[in-house]
């Protein structure tokens, strides 16, 4: 059977025998391959132990710190080397739940909440360099910081505290002095993140009612713009290492997924999509990417995945 | 996976090692004795058969918000409604914060209560008075509702009566809570501790019973008869008198496989166990649920062993006295709306729901208005509870808060209120609870019924 003179209509007697098909499924494999290893590329897995994760931060560009429930009663700060794939607790020896990991632009400094006693929580500035740790205390009674980061010279670390029903953004130096109160605001405001450039602040704040993003002048909290309009929830947003955008967690999808926008609020992108929680967005360094906590089949991992 | 006194054995699939058993001075000494059993009375002589076959009571320790779960005030002053928006329920007019929305997507399957009162702010005593109906002083403290069903219904087999699911006896950081147990019945109603890990390992402590016996050398009879005579003096050591049912308990579990296997989610798909969550909470929801499916009258589902929301060495529970609308958000709200929906569908498809009893509930609220910290503190005042299958009528609402939150407005139910119903449900009649002598003047909410 010759089909070589259009038009023909193909039949499985003479597809198989011919020539060119053969070369045409190779084609497509290797397209489906390179779609399928580009899929891949754009959102991978970093971890599989499944443990309940939070808050990851890039120390450096190849070195992740995050925060790991390592028994039921702690949570515990965890360094990963992204080539290696080798991790270790940051303090190996401590037994109190750490949480909330910030590390300063030049890598310097390490701060993050520690547990110290009944539902009292400080704060611990840790210089990397030097190997040694300034922090700011509970209060008496129940209390708590909340949320640190770093000011973009690395020189201030944010912080949030509450107090008279308020919670407010405050600021101090790396060595837990010179506290001073940077943002005060009605309801409760959380998730401070400088711009690199440190001219701009981001934060999440209820003073319209539920949790929504705004931007200030990082120097002293004024000229402040509301970036998101949504009942749902946004909160955790992050400046971009070049400080063009925004990452951030919504549920105005129905569950948290991870989105993306400009630092004008314009041109909102969602970036995770599925069924299960995806939270705790932090960019690489090379501001391509981000790590986030994926909650996949019942247990937690990390995530990277480039950014559009 | 199971875990026998300090070493682990698998009872399905892998490679098994060998279990060895050792006395516990904490031994709950639960059932096992037809004397006592005989003291209770079955379902089916106390009249008609109980609606609820079995009762599990989802333990919420460390008492939820209710403003920012299951009773929102979005019209209340910035001071008191948190930072929460409300979304629909599949019950008309009723809304919940949006930290729920996989529990709003079946709230047609449970009624919701939300004019709970107590009397005790502190955990242990609310504690005590949420799961006995009294207070703790003056004593004696009265039986957990569990062990007055366990009591009631008597023992079927080799499963225990009174199970407590979650990491041990539940306790604040200063004292366990005195309601968690027996009460006037004594030890021997204590509920039977079952330890799950997140990975749906599970401690069975009461079978740390007879060091050095594994399950083949029990037929060994010299060999038994030796560890027990040093079990025994254990127990007299610890001032445990009552060998003979602690030992009649461990033996029957340890002899009869199928009973263990009740404990062993390993035996569970492994979707099954991913849809519960590889959590603690998560996993121990798996093993309550097969509890539920082997038919033990009560199980009691602990959110944690400790109430403390964050502080060093206890294991998250509700109380949240700092970091609440945090806590909530990142952490208990999302394991909550993963894990109650799931345990309530697979009861459902399994066919247990229309037997089983569920009840959601802590031992109060918090405060409505925000504390200085920018938390909530305490709020025996007012609070929720969740009750759904055994033909309770669900889809609505019992009771209502007032515009704040503080206080009922109508339907007042107590802790007393709850024991009475739940026994009732589950098959007892004011006859038995007054043969038992609990519950005196306990009045059921009668929209349950």
């Amino acid at each position: 059977m010759n089909c070589s003179n259009a038009p023909c209509t193909p039949c499985p007697q003479v597809l198989p025998a011919s020539r060119p098909m053969p070369l045409v499924l190779a084609v497509l494999v290797v397209l489906v391959v390179l779609a399928a290893t580009t899929l891949e590329a754009a959102d991978r897995q970093l971890t599989d132990d499944h443990r309940y994760k939070r808050d990851p931060v890039f120390l450096d560009a190849n070195t992740l710190i995050y925060v790991v429930q390592a028994r039921p009663e702690q949570l515990q700060l965890v360094q990963r080397d992204l080539k290696s794939g080798k991790q270790r607790p940051v303090h190996k020896d401590e037994t109190r739940s750490e949480l909330e990991p910030a590390v300063s632009p030049d890598g310097r400094f390490l701060a993050f909440l520690q547990s110290r006693s009944a539902a009292s929580v400080g704060m611990v500035i840790e210089d990397l360099r030097q190997k040694k740790t300034a922090e700011i205390p509970p209060a008496s009674g129940f209390s708590g910081m909340r949320s640190p980061a770093f000011s973009h010279d690395g020189k201030r670390v944010l912080y949030v505290f509450a107090e008279g029903g308020r919670q407010k953004i405050f600021s101090c130096t790396t060595s837990a002095g010179d506290r001073k109160v940077l943002v005060d605001a009605s309801g409760i405001c959380n998730w401070p993140s400088v711009s690199r450039d440190g001219r701009m602040l981001l934060y999440g704040s209820t003073r319209d009612g539920n949790y929504e993003i705004y931007r200030a002048r990082a120097s002293d909290g004024s000229g402040l713009r509301r970036l998101t309009r949504h009942k749902a929830q946004d909160v955790r947003p992050r400046f971009s290492p070049d400080g063009r955008r925004v990452v951030f967690v919504s549920n105005r999808d129905g569950n948290r997924e991870i989105y993306v926008m400009g630092v004008d609020g314009s041109g909102v992108t969602r970036l995770t999509e599925h069924p299960e929680r995806d939270d705790y967005p932090t960019w690489h360094p090379d501001g391509k990417r981000i790590v986030y906590v994926a909650e996949r089949k019942g247990g937690f991992d990390l995530r990277i995945r480039d950014v559009p | 996976m199971i875990n026998v006194g300090q070493f682990r054995s698998r009872t399905c699939g892998g490679p098994s090692r060998r279990a060895f058993l050792k006395l516990g001075a904490s031994l709950p000494l639960v059932l096992g004795r037809p004397d006592l059993l005989s003291a209770g009375l079955s379902a089916g002589e106390s009249g008609s058969g109980p609606r609820a076959k079995s009762v599990l009571v989802v333990w919420l320790w460390g008492a939820p918000s209710h403003l920012d779960t299951f009773d929102p005030k979005p019209d209340a002053p910035s001071e008191y409604r948190g930072p929460f928006s409300t979304i629909a329920t599949r019950t008309p007019g009723v809304r919940f914060t949006d930290l729920l929305p996989r529990i709003a997507s079946i709230s047609d399957r449970f009624a919701l209560v939300r004019s709970h009162v107590s009397t005790q702010p502190g955990h242990p005593d609310g504690g005590t008075v949420a799961l006995t109906g009294f207070h703790e002083k003056p004593g004696p403290v009265q039986p957990n509702f569990g062990a007055i069903v366990a009591r009631h219904r008597g023992r079927d087999g080799d499963l225990p009566g009174f199970l407590s699911v979650g990491r041990g006896i539940i306790q604040d950081s200063a004292r366990i809570v005195e309601g968690y147990g027996g009460g006037t019945f004594g030890k021997a109603w204590d509920p039977f501790q079952v330890v799950v890990k997140n990975d749906g390992s599970v401690d069975l402590p009461a079978l740390d019973l007879l060091e050095g016996i594994t399950p083949g050398r029990i037929s060994d009879r010299r060999s038994l008869l030796s560890q027990i005579d040093v079990g025994r003096r254990r127990l007299a050591a610890a001032g445990i008198d009552d060998w003979e049912r602690a030992y009649q308990m461990a033996y029957g579990l340890l002899a009869n496989p199928s009973a263990r296997e009740a404990f062993d989610v390993t035996r569970e798909s492994e979707s099954t166990r991913q849809r519960y969550g590889y959590t603690h909470f998560g996993q121990s929801a798996l093993v309550a649920r097969r509890m539920i499916e082997a038919r033990v009258p009560y199980v009691q589902l602990n959110w944690s062993q400790t109430v403390e929301a964050i502080t060093p060495n206890f294991d998250f529970g509700w109380d949240t006295h700092i970091y609440n609308f945090e806590m909530l958000m990142d952490r208990h709200c999302p394991l909550l709306d993963r894990v109650l929906p799931e345990l309530m569908n697979d009861l459902q498809e399994r066919g247990l729901l229309e037997e089983t009893l569920v009840v959601v509930m802590s031992e109060f609220g918090r405060t409505p208005k925000i504390n200085p910290r920018a938390a909530r503190d305490h709020w025996p005042q007012c609070y929720f509870s969740l009750w759904s299958g055994a033909g309770v009528p669900t889809g609505g609402t019992i009771g209502e808060s007032d515009r704040l939150g503080e206080h009922p407005l109508t339907n007042p139910i107590s802790p007393l209120m709850v024991g009475t119903t739940i026994s009732e449900l589950a098959g007892m009649t004011t006859k038995d609870r007054a043969e038992l002598n609990v519950l005196p003047g306990g009045t059921l909410i009668d929209e349950l019924f």
